[in-house]
């Protein structure tokens, strides 16, 4: 079996290179037959990985510890569910998941992609094709999944406990689907620019494809801090850790890119800059790879070295110097119909966002990055912590939250200044009595006021949107409200959809405004029946208990929580020493309430059955979960293509694209 | 921006018909606008970013280092790399103060920490932690946070930790 495996990834590298060298050629000598043919070697390649992919899962299914792969992250005693998902829980496995998911996108693409466009059908085939063959010429040469060993021992390691967790099962491939998924816009624009431009749209056609990798990276980043909430046992979410950076940075130049690639729609303008924008992302993603996968930086899970690094480096550099030397080739042909009216104008709204959002990605970046270069510069390796990233982060945040205000209601072109105060006269003022209220009611944190009070501001002006356009309808239809509200957001799928994205975004601001700015948090060593008081919850020690569980053993404190007089339960806050290997895993206590979440850790015991406890209370962090939710429905609504039946919008690009944003 | 451009509100994303140079000095002005704002953007951000480094950088050193340097060579708080010796491990006995050694393999250094310690600490483990030297020759450490162990993705079990 191992030689299926070994055989079908060196198979699907030689199709790969091969798909790649064709769709080149075949393109320059005008034979489309050729392009064809590798195309259709992409499809071979992708089975020949789903084969390899399948040798590898029944590997994992079966306990077979012949591979050590299987020995690494397989145990007798490990459910059989994580078995499965070990497959991405090391290189060999990822990189593998990261090839396979990548032919999934590009025959996705071919077929959507490559039938309605022909002109583009060379270069996407050669950019899957050689991304492919990269990815593929590691997992046959550097890291290989089906190396075996002859003398298979009885049991496996397993994988770490902290990793036995529906919420990390889950992480991995979404991020995946996110981080490969900015292959295929790049490929598009790429396409696009070997193709020269034209109406095809490369730009705007590759935005759908944006916009998914672009909710599979929130979701990947979401699920990421949920488990790093519910599983790590230290009360927070977000570490600015390289590796959530890794996939915050992409995140952060899509969120641009979709953003300025309205402008493009609707006035033809930035097309350059959004070239830049896609072959930026699609870069971040493999240096996200890179990042995650080389154990160039210390962290929590970039710990792997080998001679990857050096290679994906390598790989980057190159396909960032071609990407940006075609660029170059192309640059006067992408010039820009229109240039900007008015500094006071929806464009500069939008291009002010879109440089706020690199600033943000850029300061990640170095924050990333810099223990590297300050060690090459330096000689002497300095760190910078979350101070850093919020010294900067945050100030950012509120002009970008400002603008998302502003965005939506300030004219095209030129907005006159009568128009801005009649359109902001309302979200102002509700954002203002919103700030007082929140003072009256003792809420006194500058910083935090702020933050409610922009949300407040953006909130009203999503509303009045949504308020003029029902009202619109029922004048001009007669329709009830609720069919108004259907009609007016299936019609106008991508800024309706855009603007509930906004109001998930808002509900995450406040939930991590509530849990940074409000949280309370106290250390007590109690005896049984001892009490302590966090927030409005008393917590009461009942004492230590002692068991196994499975081969662990497991210390639990038994708590009972009162808020006032209600008593809320009895509850459980545990450790569990893992007897082999000596990890340890924390069930902490959380009851999670829409107004704050109680949060209990066991942080220690004594032999005399006294315990200690780390007591936190983190308000509105469940609006962050709510947010990630009202996202996806944001997401999915603005995903569902739009059918071209609005009369009254003339298609901007040759039938490329229904515009429909705002 | 000049007055004498609002004539009445323009259609609203309609295709525009380009219409560039409209007027001598407009053009000159709106690139001043840009150029300055571009500038301001970039000198704020040069001003964050220096802050940032202010507030949250910390050097790297090794224990060796730590041990052999000159007074007043390093900044005060530090970041530390190294290696649990195994069987140093001592908590208080409310399981909250904790001590251990810390190693390069040739110098080791006694420190002491208080707060979280993650679920991966243990004997042999690689850590990082950060803080500063007291007067006795421990090292307050005021964060502790363990590598993951090769468990995590057991590349080479011959790799030497």
């Amino acid at each position: 079996m191992a030689d299926v495996g070994r055989f079908a990834l060196f198979g699907a590298l030689i199709l790969a290179l091969y798909a790649g060298v064709a769709a080149v050629l075949g393109a320059r000598a005008r034979r489309s037959e050729v392009v064809r043919s590798a195309a259709r070697a992409l499809g071979a390649v992708g089975a020949l990985e789903a084969l390899a992919a399948a040798v590898l899962l029944v590997a994992l299914g079966t306990r077979d510890y012949s591979y050590p792969y299987v020995v690494s992250h397989v145990s007798n005693a490990q459910p059989l569910v994580y078995d499965l998902t070990s497959f991405w829980g090391g290189m060999e496995g990822s990189l593998l998941l990261w090839a396979l998911l990548l032919s999934a996108y590009a025959l996705l693409a071919l077929r959507s992609v490559g039938r309605q466009r022909p002109r583009l059908l060379p270069g996407l085939v050669a950019v899957f094709g050689g991304v492919s063959a990269f990815f593929l010429g590691m997992l046959t040469f550097v890291t290989p999944p089906f190396a075996t060993t002859p003398f298979p021992p009885a049991d496996g390691r397993g994988m770490n406990p902290l990793l036995l967790n529906p919420w990390m099962a889950i992480h991995p491939p979404t991020l995946y689907l996110g981080f490969v998924g900015l292959t295929v816009p790049f490929a598009i624009v790429v396409a696009q620019l070997a193709a020269g431009p034209s109406a095809d749209g490369g730009v705007l056609v590759a935005r759908r494809w944006m916009l998914w990798a672009w909710y599979c990276l929130s979701m990947g980043l979401m699920f990421g801090a949920k488990w790093s909430y519910v599983v790590l046992g230290w009360g927070g979410y977000w570490a600015w850790d390289p590796v959530e950076n890794a996939a915050l940075m992409p995140w952060l130049v899509a969120t641009a890119f979709l953003h300025s690639v309205m402008i493009q729609e609707r006035r033809e303008m930035l097309t350059k800059w959004n070239v830049v924008l896609v072959i930026v992302a699609f870069g971040l993603s493999i240096f996200g790879t890179f990042l995650t996968r080389s154990g160039v930086l210390s962290s929590i899970h970039a710990f792997t070295q080998s001679s990857l690094g050096a290679l994906f480096l390598g790989f980057l550099a190159l396909l960032l110097l071609a990407a940006f030397a075609l660029a170059a080739w192309r640059w006067d042909e992408l010039r820009s119909r229109n240039e900007l009216d008015a500094t006071l104008s929806r464009e500069s709204a939008f291009l002010l966002n879109n440089v706020l959002f690199l600033a943000v990605a850029f300061s990640v970046f170095l924050g990333t990055i810099f223990p590297v270069v300050s060690a090459v510069v330096t000689g002497r390796a300095v760190e910078v912590g979350p101070p850093f990233f919020d010294h900067i982060v945050v100030p950012i945040a509120f002009g970008i939250l400002l603008l998302m205000g502003i965005g939506p209601l300030i004219a095209w072109r030129r907005a006159s200044a009568d128009a801005l105060r009649r359109d902001f006269l309302a979200p102002g003022a509700a954002a203002v009595a919103l700030g007082l209220v929140l003072l009256v009611s003792g809420v006194r944190r500058p910083g935090a006021v702020l933050v409610f009070v922009l949300c407040g501001f953006v909130a009203a002006t999503i509303a009045i949107e949504f308020a003029r356009g029902v009202q619109v309808r029922r004048a001009h239809r007669g329709e009830n409200p609720v069919r108004a509200l259907v009609a007016l957001v299936g019609r106008n799928r991508h800024r309706y959809g855009g603007y509930i994205v906004h109001l998930g975004i808002l509900l995450l601001f406040c939930g991590i405004t509530g849990s940074s700015v409000f949280a309370s948090q106290r250390v007590v060593t109690l005896a049984p029946g001892g009490a302590a008081t966090v927030g409005e919850y008393r917590v009461r020690f009942d004492g230590l208990a002692q068991s196994t569980r499975g081969d662990a053993l497991s210390i639990a404190a038994n708590l009972r929580v009162f808020e006032g007089a209600r008593d809320l339960g009895t509850f459980v806050a545990r450790r569990n020493l893992f007897l082999v290997g000596g990890d340890s895993t924390t069930d902490v206590v959380l009851r999670s309430t829409p107004r704050d979440d109680l949060y209990v850790i066991l942080a220690g015991w004594t032999q005399d059955g006294q315990a200690t406890l780390r007591l936190l209370v983190n308000p509105l962090v469940a609006w962050m979960w709510v947010g990630g939710l009202v996202l996806t429905a944001g997401a999915v609504i603005a995903m569902i293509p739009e059918r071209s039946a609005a009369p009254e919008a003339a298609p901007a690009f040759g039938g490329a694209w229904s515009p429909g944003g705002p | 921006m000049s007055r004498d451009l609002l004539v009445g509100p323009p259609p609203p994303g309609g295709p525009a018909a380009p219409h560039r140079r409209g007027r001598v000095g407009r053009g000159a002005r709106r690139t001043l606008v840009f150029v300055g704002g571009a500038v301001a953007i970039v000198l704020s951000l040069a001003y964050l970013v220096y802050g940032g480094i202010q507030q949250g950088a910390t050097y790297w050193v090794t224990v060796g280092e730590l041990e052999q340097h000159a007074p007043g060579t390093l900044p005060a708080r530090v970041r530390l790399g190294g290696t649990v010796a195994p069987g140093t491990i001592r908590w208080d006995a409310s399981h909250r103060h904790l001590r251990f050694v810390v190693t390069d393999g040739r110098h080791a250094l006694p420190v002491a920490y208080s707060g979280i310690v993650p679920d991966i600490f243990a004997d042999g483990r690689q850590v990082v932690i950060e803080g500063a030297l007291d007067r006795a020759g421990t090292f307050e450490a005021t964060t502790l946070l363990a590598k993951c162990p090769t468990k995590y993705n057991p590349a080479d079990p011959k790799t030497p930790q």
